[in-house]
């Protein structure tokens, strides 16, 4: 069947380091460490958890940046979303007659909708029986689709909208499912990406599901710990990322720079663990994504893993990596030491991220893996100190709660 | 306009938060056509009035009478006559 090829034309970040890509960029190469002790954050509720730690936005997206008749039904997860996706535009130097175009869609993902005005609704109907929601725009901050539907009247679009939510997996799907809409023809551009803003809430969650590291509370920036004998756990992080995504029909003939062409994606579910992704489950997304994309094993030379620093989950994808590449030592990274796990935007900021890695043919190692554990001693983990290395072609695994498995493939753009 | 606290009092809703130029919140200024407000705003206003004043509604007698209100003025009016309803003292 013939396709469109599926090209990046531009990007937006919101990510632990600050707002915008360069920010992301400089953290990460210079190997800083965005995770942070969190007890006072927690306040009073401290003493309910073991895990102290997150990385938390370092800096805010002025919510005053958006009108206020749109700003009204956004809580912080939908500005970050509107931040990256305008910075993705920007980035892409894309018209504003081609956004408003019934050819210009979206596929946004969070894990759900805002917490904090879900937290805030509940304490207004719980505390004031007189009142059912603190304001109009309630329900649309926490509605599912909210960045999708809050990014998407702000700018004015008028193509195909969908919403996606699977948690760890959401923006890496959300990539995925644009890139099949803009190969069978669907649309000629879309914004896709994710958005996750830190809640309490959510690192309860995980510290609840013992995911969360806690042994590392005094020294944040030694944690999370990907492949690391000594990992004992994620760190909750936020932010949001967008890409621009084109037909290379459309950005060719409005020559644009093409950033990367997303060649492969596939995504599977491994009905065993709501918990826990298998390696039978992994490999076989990997490799379906791989076929997707027509690259044998042998043609990536990076991949840019999962890893959140779980005992059992890096286990499992480690194993699962060596078993698809076995015979060539690809080398792997993951940047969750960084900038912690953002959930749903975890997938789009860690594929831009590698995009930068293609760019500059240097990537970026997994901070604070020291002594991989035995699971992951087999694989070509790329050295502390960084790896002057030629990217053609990368893949980024995310997998999420539920046992939903996504893995995109992404290869330089040659014509 | 008869009552200043009121008249303060919903300026101050307009100015700080709907964001409206204070200039602009003049009596015979329309909500929709001059403020620029909407029907989720309406809402948003109903839930102000709980919050500063206090304000309680009966939904079939206010919703008509919310329904009716088209300049500042009018608002002024309405919240006046709930003041007197509901007997709310208003800070001096």
């Amino acid at each position: 069947m013939n396709r469109n090829r599926v090209v990046i034309t531009g990007y937006g970040v919101v990510s632990p380091y600050g707002i915008g890509a360069e920010k992301m960029f400089d953290g990460l190469y210079a190997n800083r460490s965005a995770v942070v002790n969190i007890r006072e954050w927690l306040g009073p509720r401290a003493p309910a958890y073991h895990s102290l730690v997150a990385a938390p936005l370092q800096e805010n997206p002025d919510p005053r940046d958006v009108p206020r008749t749109f700003r009204r039904n956004m809580g912080p997860l939908a500005v970050m979303a509107y931040r990256s996706c305008i910075d993705a535009i920007a980035h892409a130097a894309v018209s504003p007659g081609a956004v408003g175009s019934p050819g210009f869609g979206i596929v946004f993902s969070s894990t759900a909708g805002s917490v904090e005005a879900l937290e805030e609704s509940f304490r207004v109907y719980i505390e004031d029986t007189l009142r059912v929601l603190p304001n109009s725009g309630s329900f649309f901050k926490i509605m599912s689709h909210t960045c999708t539907a809050n990014v998407a009247h702000a700018l004015g679009l008028r193509g195909m909208a969908y919403s996606v939510s699977s948690a760890c997996a959401s923006s890496t799907q959300a990539i995925g499912i644009a890139t099949d809409l803009l190969r069978r023809g669907a649309q000629e551009m879309i914004l896709c990406g994710g958005s996750e803003e830190l809640h309490p809430l959510v690192v309860l969650i995980f510290d609840l599901l013992q995911a969360a590291s806690w042994k590392y509370n005094d020294r944040p920036t030694q944690t999370p710990r990907p492949f690391d004998a000594q990992r004992d756990g994620t760190v909750c992080g936020a932010g949001a990322g967008a890409l621009l995504l084109e037909t290379e029909a459309s950005a060719r003939r409005r020559n644009a720079p093409i950033l990367g062409e997303i060649v492969g994606y596939a995504t599977n579910i491994d009905p065993t663990s709501m918990a826990q992704s298998s390696q039978e489950s992994i490999v076989a997304c990997i490799r379906a994504a791989l076929a997707d994309a027509g690259v044998p094993p042998e043609e990536v030379d990076y991949v840019n893993a999962h890893a959140t620093a779980t005992v059992a989950g890096d286990a499992a994808e480690a194993l699962a990596i060596e078993e698809v590449f076995r015979g060539r030592p690809v080398p792997v990274s993951s940047l969750k030491g960084h900038m912690g796990h953002a959930l749903a935007a975890a997938g789009v900021l860690e594929l831009v991220g590698s995009l930068e890695m293609m760019r500059r043919g240097r990537l970026v190692p997994s901070l604070n893996l020291e002594t991989p554990c035995p699971e992951a001693a087999g694989l070509n983990h790329v050295p502390a100190a960084g790896l002057e290395s030629r990217v053609r072609c990368f893949v980024k695994n995310s997998f999420a709660f539920g046992g939903i498995n996504a893995v995109l493939a992404v290869k330089e753009y040659a014509e | 306009m008869s009552d200043t606290r009121v008249n303060g009092m919903v300026k101050d809703i307009f100015v700080e938060f709907f964001e409206v130029k204070e200039s602009l919140v003049r009596p015979e200024a329309t909500l929709f056509e001059d403020l620029g407000l909407d029907s989720m705003d309406m809402v948003d206003l109903a839930v102000e009035l709980q919050t500063r004043f206090g304000f309680t509604f009966d939904r079939a007698a206010d919703e008509e009478k919310i329904r009716a209100i088209r300049t500042v003025q009018n608002f002024c009016d309405y919240v006046e006559e709930k003041i007197k309803i509901l007997n709310i003292k208003l800070p001096d």
